[in-house]
This record gives structure tokens, C-alpha cells and sequence, in this order.
């Protein structure tokens, strides 16, 4: 309590200290005359008796400061004096000290743009009430091999009704719907979701109401909640927005309401919710839908899990000609809306292990640096110490200084970081599920004090703390010179180095194994020209496409103007672009109904116009490709590739015979082969031979369409004819998707170009850190021993003998860096494996590449101290004795 | 420290009294900084001369503990002085530590004196 008290006094004194200071000396000097009028007064001379009343009284300066400290903050002004003096120090080595920040700011750089990654695409918990409550239902089948399937309505409503361990189930799909107002039509991305999913997600509107219950029935009136971003993009962010009309895909629909920002679901740009209609008429093949549910609280999700099974398995047992095959998986919601994760965990992984890797070289720099630091001073410190400083007050000198090191190096990290993460952000799909921004933001900045907290002080303060316990005696004895190079020490550094090599090494391997392996895959052939074709996007809406003639009517009108296009060679359309993330699966037979189940061949089905294979430059192997006569009236016809033909009849002479497609629900078809094409490759450049099946888009005509241009020469120009071409067709239809085929291509190898882009990246940090500090430790270790090169010099040591001896040196170093990295990269980039294509894990050429490479370039880092090394003037070395 | 410019022997007051000895100087009358150092000196018959150097940084410790205050007034000889007042915990302060002073002397006294 008097603590707090004299804390208040103190801190209210601050204000007059002013006056404080010179009601101090004003007391000060009346006393000192009152001395020298008592002595006037016994009789000395005034002179006389001023000075030797000055002199009794004493130091006034001294005897302020003594009186003022009792007003003070001691502890907190020691402190500000440490850090201030700490300031100094490091301003003094200005060139240490930027290399230390520009290390630590390489390390955190990268570590802080993974944390933030990790954290908004895996880690942040979903933006929900209790999320660990939530979970995902998918149906299985085993007949279609479908572990991640979607639900059908009738499903739904008896998976909704019989639960009993949920607090309710919802059902959504994502959609893109026609937005037609007075603007230039666009389509946008719609959440379609059942009434209750605001409640079950716990989530309220920021501004009017969520879509009614009952709203999902199939006559009622359609209502609309928009998301933040929509809302201030089309509405200027209108706070009487509802009551509004939007027509989507043609339909009136009421805006109710608008959401907050944070809620994003089920993709980042969903830009509307609109009521999923539920039809319980809708066949129960017909699975459309993805469902979310909340399980009660206490309920754990293998109870869950089996209570979803029980039921599906009652369904299968009451409808078995639609789901004797089809049950469920629960999941978390979270793993269920993040539908890259497969991809996305292997490459964070990688990411992950490499940025990991140059974090430990930048501390392994970072303890150098000390090390050498702490050697440097070892004799400043002696001689404070023999002043009388306290190893204590040392120490903390020390800290003071780290920890200003480590705010330094961590701010330039952030900044490094959140640029880091702008060209991140660039290079993954928008439509990825994340929870919170990737930007810098609190959570960031914390872990980055932490982590450049925990470099410095874990791996710089350790090594430098030895320095404080030098023997005065010794170090001031030696005049300096040689008090850093303790054998103990010099062994340190080389550990860290060799280290840091080794580490680099493995980082080149693995950068080396995936710039091959995106060599390979772009060597893999296509089976199309991708160059100079464009492609775009259409879907045709329901209500002005009604029905199979339109929709043709519709594929005849844009495959003629796009054909009489200038420039253009010829025009195709088809459902499914290939390399496009689009799989389109299907089960074929060779022979006729009824199939012998387990003998079919899983295809990828495409629905294309006759001039597909031409546009495509896929070609002809037998038969004939599609014609005009292939229409509704003719009888089914299809086009295999070669790989479908072998697989199915091991044999591409198959002109002729009949295959057939297994439907939803025993709808199985059966087509004549009319033709064989060769191979492409649609579903990925990895992996087996594909299999095709083509059919004509005159007998099945398809809603979801793209045009395919060939044109003659770069088909970039032809992007705003072909939108015209579209808009004369249909003005209110959006085209969405404008690109080139070789575009479509290059963004399929994005995974594969951006991990070897971020390897490469971090395997150059990681080496050109290494550089460093091999440079760095062979520069200080010459410089420590000038006297002795200048020694050599006088006692007849060639130049070029000196550069072998200091050379030879760095290159010990690095050949014993470079074999613990090649044994190391042996080990590790097996893990890589995965992501590796036509390479092999352990490539003997690359790695003696790698090893070639390293051991040059340690070469070259040693070159400059060698070279001072041997150019010692042995006068000028031994005189600095 | 332990002589003055005159050379004569003076005595260190013990440590930790020299606060009790100000509030005692002040218990009577309000003082300035010269006045409690010339009262201390003259009442301990030269005995016991206070050092400038730890009269005023303990006049300021004894501010900021409340047990003294201090104003500006005009001496009798019409010149500014910064007299010091003591105040009742001032006062209360004094009480405590004169009742330990006097048990420790008490004791101190009791061991030197021989039997």
C-alpha cells in the first residue's frame, strides 16, 4: 500500500520536476550562504569564506542528482539507459547489425507467411459457434467407387427426420446463377442452402433478416440474404437494401437480408444465399446436395458416424434399387469445405519442412554472428568487468541488446512476411476455403515476436552469454588479439557451418527434384495442342433453355457465328475442358446390355460437337469422328480413345462394336463405336493412361458448355469478338471464364510450378545464408590470425600457398556440409516423392550436381578472406604487435 | 567524508537515524535544510555533524513518504528559505522509531557497559 502510494507521489512529481529542480537549488544555495556568513561572522575574509563553504558543502551537481533519485524511477531509467546504450552499440556495428536484422528478417519472413497460410487455409477454427459440433455428411458408393459423394434429396429429408443424435441437419450446394439486371449480364457465385442453416450455424445477419423457413418448398416466394462484399459492390453498401428484386437465373427474388463479413460459406465467394428448393419428388438418384449437421453436445463423431450409417443402411434396405450400394461418412465440417486439402496439406507440408530448414540456418547465422560479436567485444566486456561490473548488469546489457536485435529483425520480417503473403495470396485459387484474411494480422504478429524472440535468444544470447565470463586477467593480457579463438569456440562455429551447408544442400536437392519434375510434366504429351486455342465459359438457364431442342438449337447458333469469325479456324463445344479439375467419370462395357459388373473400364465422359477432335487437334486413329447425321434421330453413337479401346477389347480396331455406359440407377446405355482418337490427357499428367469416351453433343446437348476457337496465329484477340458473339446470341447470357487453352494448362501445373518456385526460392535464401556465414566465420578467422599469416609471409610462404591453406580450410568445411546433406537429402526427400514426376527421388547426376555446385560456391566465399590471407604485409602484421 | 574543512573529528551518524533525528529536529518547530543541520550539530554538542550530501536527498525521501511536508517562507533575516513542517504520520513515524532506537541503545548499552 506505501508502495503504491509513493508510486502515485512519484509519478505525479513527474509534472513538476521542473520546479522541483530548482526549488533544489535555490535550498542549496542558501545554505551554502548561511556557511559563509557563519564563518564572515567568526572573522574570515569574505574570499575566504565563500570558497570554504563551497567546498564543505561539496558537489551541488553530485548532491542534486542524489536527491532527485529518490523522485525517480531507477529501475525503469536503468533500463531505458541499457536500451539506449544498447542502441548505440549496435548503430556503432552498423554493418553486423544489418546483417544480423537482414538474416533474422529472411527467417521470419518466411516463417510468419506460413504461419499466416496455415492458420487461414487449416488451422483457424471455423468462423461458427462450437465448429467441433459441426459436422459434414457424404454419401458413399461403392458401386461408383465414390467416397466423397453428394446427397440426394429424398436422402436428406430421411437422414434429417430419423437423427437423433444431431440438433439438426442442413443441406447446400454451390451454384453459379445468371444475375440479370439493367448491367451487362454476369453470373455470380449462389450458396444454395436450406432455411435452417442460419440457425444451425449460429450465425445472424448483420442487417435485415435470414431467408424465412419455408422457403425452400418448391412454390413458395423466393427470398435472398446477399454477403457483405456483394452487398457493397452492387448496392453501395445501401442500408435499405431489402425489399429490393434481384433476378437470378431468370427468377424474382427478394433480398431480406444482408450477412457479416466474417461469414463465409461454403466458398470465400459466395455472393449470394438463396433457399435450396427441396422436391421431395426428386429421384433418389439424383444426388445434388452436400449436408451439414450439429451434433447435440456430448455426442462424439464416431457415435454420430454410426448413427448416419445405421440409417443410411435402413434406406438401402428400403430402396434398394437406388441405394443398395450408397451409405455415408461424417467428417468435419471444416475438412469437408477445405476441398483441396489434399493437395493443399502434402505442399504445406514441403513448404513447411523448407522454411523450417532456412529458419534453422538464419539461427544458426544468428548464433554466429554473436559468436563473432561476443569475440569482438570479449574485451570490452574484460574491462567493464574488471571495473567493476557484476556479471549480472553484463548480462543484461546483453539481452537488452538482443532483444532490440530480434524487434529489428522481426519488423523487417513482417514487412518481408506480408509481402510474402501478397504474392501467396496471388497464386492460390480465390474460391479455397479460409477462415479470417491472409494478411499480417494480430495472431501473426505475436508468433513473429516470438519466433524472432526465440532466435536470437535461444541461439545468439547462449554462445554470446560465455563471453561475459572471460577472465580479465587473460583476455587483457593478451592484448586482445587472440582471446576469440578458443579451440572450444572455433569448433562451435565450424559445427553451425557445416551444419548450415548440409542444410542448404538438401534444400538445392529437393528444389532440383521439382524444377525436374515440372520439366517432366510439361514434356508429358497432351494429346491436344493446347496453343492457339481460346476457350470461355457458358451455362444456359433452365428457364430460357427449357428443353433438348433449345439447348442444341443454341450449340448450332454459336458453333456458325464463331466458325465465320475472321481468324478463326474452327469452332467446337463440349461439356468439360481437359486439365480443367473437371471429371466427368463413367463406367463402360464392351459388349451390350446387361454388363457383367467388374469388368468395365472407368472413363472420363465427354459430350463434344463434330469438330471437337479437329479444334483440338486429337488425332483420328480409326472410324470416323462425329457428323452432322449423329443426331437425335440416329442411333447412339460414340468415340473411344485408344486407351478406352485397349483397355475395353485390348485391341483399337473397334469400329463398329457396341459399348456400354452404366447410368444412375441401372439407366445404362449403349453406343456404336463410330470412331477411335488418340490418347489425351484430361484428368491429370500423372498417373496411367487415360481412358475417353466421347459422345455427340447433337444427341445429348449439354447446359454447361465451353467454346473452343482454333485460330490462326495467337488467339488472345479473338476473346472480345467472341464475347460479342455470344451477346448476339443471347445478350442476357454471362460468358465467364475467357481463356486460352495453353493458359488452362500452365494454371494445372500451378501446385507443382508453385512448390518448386518456393523450393527454389528458399533453397537460394538457404544458400546464399550459408555463403554468408561461411564468409563471415573464414573473414573472422583470417583477420584473428593476421599475425601469423604475416609470419608465414616473412619466413618464405607463398601467396598462392596461403590461398590453398585458407581455401582448403573453407573447403573442408564444405565437403563435410555437402556429404552430411547428400545423406541427409537421401533420407528426407522421400517425402517429396509424392510430388515427384519422370524423376527419381535419388538422382546420382543431380546430386553430384548439387555437390559440385556447393563446394564451388563455398570456394568463392573463401576466395576474398584467402585472398587477404595472402596478401599480408608481414611489416605491417608484426608491428601490430 | 570524515572531516570537515576545519579538520576537526566529527561523527557519522548511525545509519538509518538520520531520519529520525530530522523529524525530531522538526517534532518542536518548522526548519529549513541549514537550520536542522546546525540544530542537529548544535544539540549533539558538535558530536554529530550531518553531511550536506545526505541531508536534502533524505529530506526529499522523507516527502515522498508523506512525513514531511515543505513551503517557501521568509526567514527572520527577510530571506527565502524552504522550511520543512512535520506531518502527524510524520509524527506517528517518529513515535515508532524513537521506541526502537531506544530499545536498541538500551540493549547496546547494556552489552558495553561492564559488568
Amino acid at each position: 500500500m506505501g508502495r503504491l502510494r509513493e508510486t502515485w507521489r512519484k509519478l505525479r512529481h513527474l509534472r513538476r520536476r521542473g520546479a522541483m529542480e530548482r526549488d533544489l537549488a535555490e535550498e542549496m544555495q542558501f545554505h551554502i550562504e548561511r556557511q559563509a556568513a557563519e564563518r564572515i561572522a567568526a572573522g574570515i575574509p569574505e574570499r575566504e569564506a565563500w570558497r570554504a563553504a563551497r567546498a564543505a558543502f561539496g558537489n551541488p551537481t553530485a548532491l542534486g542528482e542524489r536527491s532527485r533519485d529518490v523522485w525517480s524511477f531507477t529501475r525503469v531509467e536503468t533500463w531505458l539507459r541499457d536500451i539506449s546504450y544498447g542502441g548505440r552499440l549496435l548503430w556503432r556495428d552498423r554493418g553486423w547489425s544489418l546483417t544480423a536484422t537482414a538474416t533474422l528478417a529472411l527467417g521470419i519472413g518466411g516463417t510468419v507467411a506460413t504461419f499466416t497460410f496455415v492458420n487461414a487455409f487449416l488451422l483457424r477454427p471455423l468462423p461458427f459457434a462450437e465448429p467441433d459440433r459441426l459436422l459434414h455428411v457424404w454419401s458413399t458408393d461403392t458401386a461408383l467407387h465414390t467416397a466423397s459423394g453428394r446427397v440426394s434429396t429424398a436422402d436428406f429429408l430421411d437422414l434429417r427426420r430419423e437423427a437423433t443424435l444431431f440438433e439438426d441437419l442442413a443441406a447446400f450446394n454451390y451454384t453459379e446463377e445468371d444475375l440479370s439486371d439493367d448491367r451487362e449480364p454476369q453470373r455470380i457465385s449462389v450458396g444454395r442452402v436450406t432455411a435452417n442453416l442460419s440457425r444451425l450455424l449460429e450465425v445472424e445477419p448483420a442487417l435485415g433478416r435470414w431467408i424465412a423457413a419455408g422457403t425452400d418448398r418448391p412454390a413458395a416466394p423466393r427470398e435472398v440474404v446477399l454477403s457483405d462484399g456483394f452487398w457493397r459492390s452492387h448496392f453501395a453498401a445501401d442500408p435499405d437494401v431489402a425489399g429490393r428484386v434481384l433476378r437470378l437465373n431468370d427468377e424474382p427474388h427478394t433480398i431480406v437480408g444482408v450477412m457479416p463479413t466474417a461469414f463465409v460459406f461454403p466458398l470465400p465467394t459466395t455472393q449470394i444465399w438463396a433457399p435450396r428448393v427441396l422436391d421431395p419428388a426428386d429421384a433418389r438418384t439424383r444426388r445434388h446436395l452436400q449436408v451439414l449437421g450439429r451434433m447435440k453436445p456430448g455426442v462424439t463423431q464416431p457415435q454420430a458416424a454410426a448413427e448416419m450409417e445405421a440409417i443410411a443402411a435402413r434406406l438401402a434396405g428400403r430402396y434398394p434399387s437406388e441405394n443398395a450400394t450408397v451409405s455415408t461418412r461424417v467428417v468435419p465440417l471444416r475438412d469437408a469445405l477445405n476441398f483441396a486439402a489434399d493437395i493443399l496439406v502434402p505442399m504445406v507440408a514441403v513448404l513447411g519442412a523448407s522454411i523450417l530448414f532456412v529458419f534453422l540456418i538464419v539461427c544458426a547465422n544468428v548464433a554466429n554472428l554473436m559468436l563473432s560479436r561476443g569475440v569482438a567485444r570479449t574485451r570490452e566486456l574484460a574491462v567493464r568487468s574488471a571495473l567493476g561490473a557484476g556479471r549480472w548488469r553484463l548480462v543484461r546489457q546483453l539481452f537488452t541488446e538482443s532483444v532490440l536485435l530480434a524487434l529489428c529483425g522481426g519488423a523487417a520480417g513482417v514487412l518481408l512476411a506480408s509481402w510474402n503473403l501478397s504474392r501467396i495470396a496471388r497464386s492460390v485459387p480465390p474460391d479455397l476455403y479460409r477462415v479470417g484474411a491472409l494478411a499480417i494480422d494480430r495472431e501473426a504478429l505475436v508468433f513473429a515476436l516470438v519466433v524472432s524472440l526465440l532466435a536470437v535468444l535461444l541461439f545468439g544470447m547462449l554462445p554470446a552469454l560465455r563471453s561475459t565470463r572471460p577472465d580479465p586477467n587473460v583476455v587483457l593480457k593478451e592484448g586482445g588479439r587472440a582471446a576469440g579463438f578458443a579451440p572450444r569456440r572455433r569448433r562451435s562455429q565450424r559445427l553451425l557451418i557445416v551444419g548450415q551447408i548440409a542444410t542448404s544442400t538438401v534444400l538445392l536437392i529437393a528444389a532440383a527434384l521439382m524444377a525436374g519434375t515440372v520439366r517432366e510434366l510439361r514434356r508429358v504429351p497432351l494429346g491436344f495442342a493446347p496453343d492457339g486455342a481460346l476457350t470461355l465459359k457458358l451455362i444456359l438457364p433452365e428457364t430460357r433453355y427449357p428443353d433438348a431442342a433449345r439447348v442444341a438449337a443454341f450449340h448450332r447458333d454459336v458453333l456458325e457465328h464463331a466458325a465465320a469469325l475472321p481468324g478463326v479456324s474452327a469452332a467446337a463445344t463440349v461439356d468439360y475442358l481437359p486439365l480443367n479439375h473437371e471429371f466427368p467419370v463413367a463406367e463402360v462395357f464392351a459388349g451390350s446390355t446387361p454388363v457383367v459388373a467388374g469388368e468395365g473400364a472407368e472413363a472420363n465422359a465427354l459430350t463434344v460437337s463434330p469438330d471437337y477432335f479437329q479444334v483440338m487437334s486429337i488425332p483420328v486413329v480409326g472410324g470416323r469422328v462425329f457428323d452432322a447425321r449423329d443426331d437425335l434421330r440416329a442411333p447412339p453413337a460414340a468415340v473411344v480413345s485408344r486407351g478406352l479401346a485397349e483397355s475395353l477389347f485390348g485391341t483399337d480396331d473397334v469400329v463398329g462394336r457396341p459399348i456400354v455406359r452404366r447410368g444412375r440407377g441401372g439407366n445404362d446405355r449403349t453406343y456404336t463405336i463410330a470412331g477411335v482418337v488418340g490418347d489425351t490427357r484430361h484428368r491429370g499428367l500423372k498417373g496411367a493412361r487415360e481412358a475417353q469416351l466421347y459422345v455427340p453433343q447433337l444427341q445429348a446437348p449439354t447446359r454447361y458448355l465451353r467454346v473452343v476457337l482454333r485460330a490462326q496465329g495467337s488467339p488472345e484477340p479473338h476473346a472480345a469478338d467472341a464475347r460479342l458473339l455470344v451477346r448476339r446470341i443471347d445478350a442476357q447470357l454471362p460468358v465467364t471464364e475467357i481463356r486460352t487453352l495453353a493458359e488452362v494448362v500452365e494454371e494445372f501445373l500451378l501446385p507443382e510450378i508453385n512448390i518448386r518456385t518456393a523450393l527454389a526460392e528458399q533453397a537460394i535464401t538457404a544458400l546464399v545464408l550459408a555463403l554468408v556465414g561461411l564468409y563471415g566465420v573464414m573473414a573472422f578467422a583470417v583477420a584473428g590470425r593476421t599475425h601469423e599469416f604475416g609470419v608465414r609471409t616473412a619466413l618464405g610462404a607463398s601467396r598462392a600457398g596461403l590461398l590453398r591453406l585458407v581455401i582448403g580450410q573453407a573447403a573442408r568445411l564444405g565437403i563435410l556440409g555437402v556429404v552430411v546433406g547428400l545423406l541427409a537429402g537421401v533420407a528426407l526427400t522421400r517425402f517429396l516423392a509424392g510430388f515427384l514426376v519422370g524423376v527419381a527421388a535419388v538422382e546420382p547426376a543431380l546430386f553430384a550436381g548439387v555437390a559440385a555446385l556447393m563446394l564451388g560456391c563455398c570456394v568463392v566465399a573463401a576466395y576474398v578472406p584467402a585472398r587477404r590471407a595472402a596478401t599480408v604485409d608481414p611489416v605491417a602484421a608484426l608491428r601490430t604487435e | 567524508m570524515g572531516r570537515d574543512s576545519t579538520g576537526k573529528p566529527k561523527s557519522e551518524v548511525l545509519p538509518g537515524t538520520l531520519e529520525m533525528l530530522i523529524l525530531q529536529t522538526l517534532r518542536r518547530r518548522q526548519m529549513h535544510g541549514y537550520g536542522i543541520a546546525q540544530l542537529i550539530r548544535q544539540a549533539s554538542e558538535d558530536v554529530l555533524q550531518i553531511e550536506e550530501g545526505s541531508l536534502y536527498p533524505a529530506l526529499q525521501r522523507l516527502e515522498l513518504k508523506d512525513w514531511v511536508t515543505a513551503e517557501w517562507r521568509t526567514t527572520e533575516n527577510n530571506r527565502r528559505a524552504r522550511y520543512y513542517c512535520i506531518t502527524p504520520a510524520g509524527r506517528r513515524q517518529l513515535d515508532v522509531e524513537a521506541a526502537d532506537f531506544g530499545r536498541v541503545v538500551t540493549a547496546i548499552a547494556r552489552i558495553m557497559t561492564p559488568a
